[in-house]
Formats: C-alpha cells, sequence, structure tokens
C-alpha cells in the first residue's frame, strides 16, 4: 500500500501489511529527540504553570489535559514552534553515513527504536503519525499509537544501500552540529517498510 | 633463514582497501545463504525481506556504499608467521597520520601551522613528539589519545608499529570510503566521537603459517547489544545452554537485524568465553565443528532456532538464523562459560593473505 507523507488522512492500515511511503519524512534519532524535548518543555511551561521535566511524565500530563480540557490542549499544539512541524509527521530513526559525491545522501538505514521509546509518547500526541525504525517498543509507546490513531512502521535494518537509493533529496533542517544525529528533512521515494503497530495498537509479534 | 618481511606502507594500502571492500561486498557464503533462505520461505513477506537484503548487496558492491550504514567497530584478526618482521619506520607514515588527523580537524591551530610550514617534523619522531608536548591540554583530556592529533603522537611511543599502521589503515579506511564513523573516545562520560573509527580492536597471534593473514570484522552496534555472556552450573548441561541460547535469541526479537549468526563460545573462563564466540563468527556458513558432538549441537540449535518465527527483519517466517556455530576449549571444574555473540544478516568478514 502507498503512504503519501506526510499524512493527514487516516490510517487504513493494520499488522504486518507491507507500505511503501513517498513523499517527505524527518531522520531523527537520540540527540535530536532530546533537543525537541527540551524545546517542548520551555514552551510547555510558559503555556502551562505545572508542566513536568521528564518527557514520560509530560506525556501523561498532556494526555490528562487533552481529555480534560481539549480547547487548551489545541491551542498548545497550535502555537508550538518546533524546527520541524509535528502534525502529520513521519519520523524515520535514522543517522546517515557520510554523502560520498554526487548523491544526496550516504548509506541510511534505521536505528533500533526502543532507544527513542522515553520521547516517542509525547511526539505522536503532539501531531506525529508514524515513526520507522526497528525493533520493539514499549507498552506506552503502544498506547499512544492507539489513542491517536498513528502507526510505527518496520523498517528492514542492515539494507543502507537499498534504502538509500529511495531518497532522492535531502538537507539539513536543524541541529547540524549533531552531524549525523541532525535532524534531514528527506524526499523519499517507495521507501519500504511493514505496518509493526497499527492504529488500533495492534502489533506484531516479538515487537 | 630469511625471515618474511612486509613493508609497513604496504601493509597500510593493503589493509585500507580491505577495510572498506568488507563494508561494500558482502561475503559470498552470507549471499548465497540469503538465496537459498529465500527459496524455503513460502510466505510472501520473508521472501520479499530476503529480497531486499539480496538486492542491497547488489547495490552495495556495484556501487561501493555500504552494506550497512553501521560500519561498526573495526576489529583485525592478525596471524603472523614466527619469523615474521614488519620493514620500515614510524617516521615513514607519520605524515599521512597527520593527513588524516588534519582532514578532521583533529590538529590544534598551532601545530597546523608549524607541521604546514616545516615537514621535516615528519622526519623524526622525537622532534614531533617535542613539538607537540608544548601544545597537549594539560587538562583531562589528554587521557583521550584518539581525539587529538598531539596526544596520538605522545602515544605512540610505547606502541608497536604493526598496531599503528592497522589504527591508520582503519583511518583511511573510513575516511576515504564515506564509512560511518561510530567510535566514542570514552564510554562512560565524555561520549565525544573520535571522527575517524579508531581505535580498533587487534587481535594478534603467532602461527606456523608461511603467509601473513589478516582478517577484518566491522562489527554493528545493534547486534553487539544482544549478545551475552553467562556463567552456568556445570550441572546445567546441554540442555542448560540450549535454553540459554534460545531465550537471548527471542529476547534479542527484531532489534539484531535477523537472520542472525549465532557464535557460541563455551568453556574458557569468564574473558575466553566470548573471544571463543567471536571467533565462531570466522567459520563460513556451514562449517561445522569438526567434534561431532558440537556439530549435532550446531544443528539442532540451527533447527530450534528457526521454528521461533522472528524471520528475516523480525517480520516473522522460517529464517532466524542462518547458522549456529560454536567453539569450545577447556574449563575449570567449578565453571561452565557460555558467551553468545550475535551477528546481524550484514555478516561483515573478509580476509587477506601476503
Amino acid at each position: 500500500m502507498e503512504i503519501k507523507a506526510p499524512i493527514f488522512d487516516n490510517l487504513n492500515i493494520k499488522k504486518g501489511d507491507k507500505v511503501l511511503i513517498t513523499g517527505t519524512i524527518y531522520t531523527a534519532r537520540d540527540a535530536a529527540h532530546k533537543r525537541l524535548f527540551e524545546e517542548i518543555k520551555k514552551q510547555g511551561k510558559s503555556f502551562f504553570k505545572n508542566f513536568p521535566e521528564d518527557p514520560i511524565e509530560a506525556y501523561n500530563f498532556l494526555k490528562k489535559v487533552r481529555e480534560n480540557d481539549i480547547s487548551s490542549f489545541e491551542s498548545f499544539v497550535k502555537d508550538l514552534k518546533l524546527p520541524i512541524n509535528l502534525k502529520g509527521a513521519v519520523i524515520f530513526y535514522a543517522g546517515p553515513a557520510d554523502t560520498p559525491p554526487g548523491r544526496p545522501i550516504g548509506a541510511i538505514g534505521p536505528t533500533t527504536s526502543y532507544r527513542m521509546d522515553p520521547f516517542a509518547p509525547l511526539f505522536y500526541l503532539l501531531g506525529v503519525k508514524a515513526t520507522i525504525g526497528k525493533g520493539k517498543r514499549s507498552e506506552l509507546v503502544k498506547e499512544a499509537i492507539k489513542i491517536t490513531k498513528s502507526a510505527y512502521f518496520g523498517a528492514i535494518g542492515g539494507v543502507a544501500a537499498y534504502l538509500c537509493s529511495c531518497v532522492k533529496e535531502a538537507k539539513i533542517i536543524a541541529y547540524k552540529d549533531l552531524g549525523p544525529e541532525a535532524i534531514r528533512e528527506l524526499k523519499v521515494e517507495k521507501f519500504p517498510a511493514f505496518v509493526a503497530c497499527d492504529p488500533n495498537g495492534n502489533y506484531l509479534n516479538y515487537w | 633463514m630469511e625471515g618474511k618481511k612486509v613493508n609497513v606502507v604496504e601493509l597500510i594500502e593493503k589493509v585500507k582497501e580491505l577495510v572498506k571492500q568488507t563494508c561494500y561486498d558482502l561475503p559470498k557464503d552470507v549471499y548465497e545463504c540469503l538465496k537459498v533462505s529465500k527459496e524455503k520461505e513460502s510466505e510472501n513477506t520473508p521472501k520479499e525481506v530476503l529480497d531486499i537484503m539480496i538486492k542491497n548487496a547488489d547495490i552495495a558492491r556495484s556501487e561501493s556504499l555500504p552494506i550497512c550504514q553501521d560500519t561498526g567497530f573495526a576489529i583485525f584478526f592478525v596471524e603472523l608467521p614466527e619469523n615474521f618482521s614488519l620493514e620500515g619506520s614510524l617516521e615513514d607514515i607519520l605524515e599521512r597520520i597527520f593527513e588524516s588527523f588534519k582532514k578532521q580537524n583533529k590538529v590544534s591551530k598551532k601545530v597546523l601551522e608549524i607541521l604546514e610550514k616545516d615537514r621535516s617534523y615528519f622526519k623524526n619522531y622525537e622532534a614531533l613528539k617535542n613539538l607537540v608536548s608544548k601544545y597537549t591540554k594539560k587538562d583531562i583530556n589528554k587521557y583521550y589519545e584518539y581525539f587529538t592529533f598531539e596526544n596520538y603522537i605522545l602515544s605512540l611511543e610505547n606502541k608497536p608499529l604493526l598496531d599503528i599502521a592497522l589504527e591508520q589503515a582503519t583511518r583511511e579506511g573510513y575516511i576515504e570510503g564515506y564509512l560511518r564513523k561510530s567510535i566514542v573516545c570514552d564510554p562512560l562520560f565524555e561520549r565525544k566521537n573520535t571522527l575517524d573509527n579508531t581505535p580498533c580492536i587487534i587481535h594478534t597471534h603467532f602461527s606456523k603459517r608461511k603467509d601473513v593473514k589478516i582478517g577484518f570484522m566491522p562489527k554493528g552496534g545493534g547486534s553487539e547489544n544482544m549478545s551475552v555472556l553467562k556463567m552456568l552450573k556445570p550441572a546445567d548441561g546441554v540442555e542448560g545452554l540450549k535454553k540459554f541460547v534460545i531465550e537471548t535469541v527471542k529476547n534479542a526479537g527484531p532489534n539484531p537485524c535477523p537472520p542472525l549468526i549465532i557464535g557460541i563460545g563455551v568453556g574458557g573462563n569468564f574473558d575466553y568465553a566470548p573471544t571463543l564466540a567471536k571467533k565462531a563468527l570466522l567459520r563460513p556458513i556451514g562449517n561445522r565443528n569438526k567434534n561431532p558432538l558440537y556439530a549435532k549441537l550446531e544443528e539442532e540449535l540451527l533447527e530450534e532456532l528457526n521454528k521461533l518465527n522472528i524471520g528475516p527483519g523480525g517480520f516473522g517466517g522460517k529464517t532466524t538464523v542462518l547458522d549456529v556455530r560454536i567453539e569450545y576449549f577447556p574449563c575449570h571444574i567449578a565453571t561452565l562459560p557460555v558467551a553468545i555473540n550475535i551477528q546481524c544478516h550484514a555478516a561483515r568478514y573478509r580476509e587477506i593473505t601476503f
């Protein structure tokens, strides 16, 4: 099934489905997640008086706001200013190798997702519609996917030469100093992945 | 008797190519095994995933791209003839060491200025050492010898030329080959990237060979993270070992990029069992242990693990492991050390002899 990124429509997919992603996606891994959260926290603290320090607590806090006071939640999300627009965003957990001359990007592939688990529930709540990575996720990530009707796509690890041929354009859009961990905007064509966790929170065995 | 002589510059050139080729070209046995495994799968998903893995190897080889973006920790397995000697001196390679550090901006401004003007320093290690020692930071940084040119030069005083040559080959191979630099200078505190993928891990042994053999394995972080060492009780026996292996692969699930190669080290002691496990990863696919008891155990584990349905990429299927290999060694009456070293399907390893 073809998926257009960013994703603004309902995802009509189920676990195990093969997807081919075409459009604009963002790379972000450990260090970029930490920085994005710092920016969210700063703005959270000026919007709510008791916005938590910890990303998981921040998720639980905003989840309650969303349940009890949807208009306040929506105006916070609307005012949020980040280097990338999280609404409908597809985030790829990846840090590429160096770019050889004449190519848009070097070898690239998914890194293991669990290291981003502390941040992912919050990011889903703030509008991220899918993440791409490899490996198991925490229960809280699966819960966030279910309540936001989003998805986790499992990409194939160790096939970086193949995947870099699906990337047609790439540019660094934030945190350049992080090198391979900088946030990059990628234009991808038919990037292959499988639905590891679907919008109903159903996930593949072992994931 | 005429000894085996190898020139240090020649060694760097050969090993640099070995480093790049290993990262671009999947070993033939692994490639063929992926093809055979694809035929054995009946469902669409595992067939498709294996097909992408095969195509990936083709693209990487023909376009000189890394098979996987994680081009790993550089590990060398060196076997030397007993009469081996390395020809040449440190002064033959100091300038190329400088050039590599310069490319990664690891030379301090002052030292760079002086050396660009006066290249004669490269012909005399003592003079170069005296120069850089004036510009070495006296703070905590001095402990990180791989982070700056100055610290590295000072550390060479006590290092064998063979190790220096292998480090330089790694540096040049990773920089010129657009391979990812994944090594940090301190595991716990600083975690600053050394920017050239050094240091490397070097296992050197003398052998009865007449030639020099150098094996290179760039080992990725994802599969190392899922590797485990456990001190079993002698009473746990074969069944205990099997249970431990199956649990380890199950727990790892999709994380280490299956289909996997499982290297198992049994016996020795706390530090030797993991070395045996890594050595097991160097054997080609299907190369069974010479001891029929261990060969049978390898076959049994291969069959059991492929029933787990983790499958290629972790998306389900019959191919969870491509091979299981065991290396064993005598051990203490009170112990049964078992180490499991997990290797991903991008099982890169290559040897050269000269």
